[in-house]
C-alpha cells in the first residue's frame, strides 16, 4: 500500500534516482523536522538536523539497509543525529567550564509531532470543507482571528461564525476518528531505543 | 455497530458542538486552558468522547504548526548540498574536448596514463581509490561526513583533500586552513591529518585545527580525547612530537620551527563554526578579537582605557550588531562604521 510505495522509492534512490529522493524528502520533511523540534532548541536547528541528515543519506546510498519501514528508519536516524548533537553540545558546554544559561535536553511530552498521513489526512479533510466553512476556519486557525475578527472581515454575523466553527469542528471528528491514538503511539515510539 | 455506539455519536448535537468549538476556539489559545473550558461546559457528553474531540484539535494545531517546515525551500538547499561533491569541473573538459584535435591529444595522453597507473596500481592497490577535495571559500561550511563518518566543518578559505574510500591501516587527509573535525574512534586505524609541516594524529576525538598557509603558525586545540602532533620538518627529536589532551593547544611556529603546548585559555576556539560566544571577564581587546575573527569583519578600539574593560557575556548565535549594542550599552561606548570597519570609542 503506502509503505510499498515508500520502498520502492527507497530501493530508487539507492541506485542513484534523485527524483525518488526529492518525493522521499517533500513527504517526510515537515513530520521529521516537528520531531526534531522535540530534541532541540529551536526550528532552525530541527530544519538544520533533517537537511543535514537527508544530505548523510544521499551519500551514503549505496550502503543503506532497511529492515523495517522507511518511516521508522527516518525517524529513527534522525532521532540518532539530534542525541549525537546534543551529546556534542554537551561536551562543548562542560569544556566552557560553568554553564552559563541551562537548556533543557528532555523531551518536553507536551510537544508532539503528526506523522505523514495524518498530515495528509488533515489537509484532505479541511480541504473537503465547503468554502464558506473552509475559510471561516482557516481564518481561525491560520491567522489565529477570534469569532469577532473573523465575523468583521467576513462581513457576516458572529452567529454565523459559531455555527459554522461547529460544524467545521464534528466534520473533522469524524473525518480523523481513526486517528485519535495516533499521539499516544508516536510518543511511545520516541521513547523506545 | 452497537446501539450503544450509535448513541454516543447522536449524543453531540450540532449545538454542543458549536458550544465546544467555541470554548476552544475563540475564548482559548492555548490547548490546556482549553481543555478546562470545554470539561466546565458540563455537556452531556460521555468523556472519552471528549477527550477524543480534544485531542483531534491538538492534531489540528500541530497541522498548522508543521506547515512551517517548508518542503520546498529545504529542498532547493539539499539539492545544491548533494550536487556540490560531483563538481562543474567536467564542463571545461567538454569545451575543450569539442575540438577533435584534443580529442586525439586527450585520448593519447589518457592512453598513456592508462599504462602508467596500471603499473602502479599493481604496486599499491589503494591508488584505485579517488582523490576528493572539497573548499569552502566565503563562507564556513557546515558538518559534512568523511567516508568514515567522521565530521569535518570548514570555515572559509579553507580546503580538504582525503579519499573517496579510507583504505589501508589508517585515515589520511590533508587540510589547508581551518576546520573543526569530530573524528570517529577507530583503534585500528588512526586518524592522520597533514596541516603544513604539521602531521596530527588521533583516535577518536574533537579538536580544531587552524593551518592556513599565509599564516605564521598552526595551532590545534583539543575538545576531547587524545590528539598527538608531529613536526614533519623538525631538526631534533625532542620538539618533534607533542601529546594534547582537553584544554591543550599545540602551536607550531613556522619560523622558528618549534613545537609547543599550552593551555587553551579561549573557549570561543570553535565560535567560527557555532556563533557561540563565550566571555568571563574577557578584556575587550580581546573580546573583539574573537568578534572580529567569527564575524571576519575589522573591529578597532579607538581609545586605549576601553582596552582593559571586563565583559562577563554569552551570546549563542546573535547578530554582530546586536553583540555591538549590548556592548555600547553595558561600557557607554559608541560604535562608528567606517569603510566597514567599527570603532570603537568612548561615549562623550
Amino acid at each position: 500500500m503506502d509503505q510499498t510505495d515508500d520502498i520502492e522509492l527507497f530501493l530508487k534512490l539507492k541506485e542513484g534516482d534523485e527524483k525518488a529522493f526529492q518525493t522521499l524528502f517533500r513527504k517526510f520533511y515537515s513530520s521529521l523536522c516537528q520531531y526534531a523540534r522535540q530534541f532541540l532548541n529551536d526550528s532552525e536547528s530541527a530544519e538544520e538536523a533533517v537537511q543535514d541528515m537527508f544530505v548523510k543519506i544521499w551519500e551514503r546510498r549505496t550502503v543503506l539497509n532497511i529492515d523495517a519501514s522507511v518511516r521508522h528508519y527516518f525517524f529513527r536516524a534522525i532521532r540518532n543525529q539530534c542525541l549525537n548533537q546534543i551529546q556534542h553540545e554537551k561536551i562543548k558546554k562542560q569544556y566552557a567550564g560553568k554553564v552559563l544559561e541551562s537548556s533543557s535536553q528532555e523531551i518536553d511530552p507536551g510537544h508532539f509531532y503528526l506523522e505523514v498521513d495524518l498530515i495528509e489526512r488533515i489537509e484532505k479533510s479541511i480541504e473537503a470543507l465547503p468554502p464558506k466553512r473552509k475559510e471561516i476556519f482557516r481564518l481561525s486557525r491560520e491567522q489565529g482571528l477570534k469569532y469577532k475578527e473573523i465575523a468583521d472581515t467576513l462581513n457576516i454575523s458572529i452567529k454565523t461564525v459559531e455555527a459554522q466553527m461547529g460544524l467545521a469542528l464534528k466534520h473533522l471528528r469524524t473525518e480523523l476518528k481513526d486517528f485519535s491514538n495516533y499521539l499516544i503511539s508516536l510518543f511511545i515510539f520516541s521513547k523506545k531505543n | 455497530m452497537s446501539l450503544s455506539r450509535m448513541k454516543e455519536k447522536n449524543e453531540i448535537s450540532d449545538k454542543d458542538w458549536e458550544l465546544i468549538a467555541k470554548s476552544i476556539y475563540d475564548e482559548n489559545a492555548d490547548t490546556a486552558t482549553s481543555e478546562q473550558a470545554v470539561e466546565n461546559l458540563n455537556l452531556p457528553v460521555d468523556e472519552t468522547e471528549i477527550k477524543k474531540v480534544l485531542k483531534i484539535t491538538k492534531q489540528v494545531n500541530l497541522f498548522y504548526d508543521q506547515k512551517k517546515y517548508k518542503a520546498e525551500d529545504a529542498w532547493v538547499k539539499v539539492e545544491s548540498r548533494i550536487r556540490k561533491t560531483s563538481s562543474g569541473k567536467q564542463t571545461i573538459f567538454r569545451q575543450l574536448l569539442a575540438n577533435p584535435f584534443m580529442r586525439v591529444a586527450a585520448a593519447l595522453i589518457f592512453a598513456a596514463l592508462l599504462l602508467v597507473s596500471g603499473y602502479q596500481f599493481f604496486l599499491n592497490p589503494s591508488l584505485q581509490n579517488k582523490m576528493l577535495e572539497i573548499s569552502a571559500s566565503n563562507q564556513v561550511l557546515n558538518t559534512f561526513t568523511l567516508p568514515d563518518g567522521s565530521l569535518v566543518s570548514l570555515n572559509s578559505n579553507t580546503k580538504i583533500r582525503y579519499p573517496e574510500k579510507f583504505t589501508g591501516d589508517t585515515r589520511e587527509v590533508t587540510i589547508e586552513g581551518e576546520a573543526f573535525f569530530e573524528v570517529k574512534p577507530n583503534k585500528n586505524k588512526p586518524f592522520i591529518i597533514h596541516a603544513g609541516n604539521a602531521q596530527i594524529k588521533v583516535l577518536g576525538t574533537s579538536f580544531n585545527v587552524n593551518a592556513y598557509p599565509e599564516s605564521k603558525l598552526m595551532e590545534v586545540t583539543v575538545e576531547t580525547g587524545r590528539v598527538q602532533v608531529v613536526n614533519k620538518s623538525a631538526k631534533s627529536v625532542q620538539t618533534n612530537e607533542l601529546i594534547l589532551t582537553p584544554g591543550d593547544k599545540g602551536t607550531l611556529i613556522y619560523e622558528s620551527n618549534s613545537l609547543m603546548k599550552s593551555t587553551n585559555q579561549n573557549p570561543n576556539f570553535i565560535a567560527w563554526k557555532t556563533h557561540d560566544l563565550i566571555f568571563k571577564a574577557t578584556s575587550l581587546d580581546e573580546v573583539i578579537q574573537d568578534l572580529a575573527k567569527v564575524y571576519k569583519v575589522d573591529i578597532r578600539i579607538a581609545d586605549p582605557n576601553l582596552n582593559k574593560l571586563l565583559l562577563t557575556a554569552q551570546f549563542k548565535n546573535y547578530s554582530l550588531d546586536f553583540i555591538m549594542e549590548v556592548i555600547e550599552t553595558t561600557f557607554k561606548i559608541e560604535t562608528q562604521k567606517l569603510n566597514g570597519q567599527y570603532i570603537l570609542k568612548a561615549r562623550t
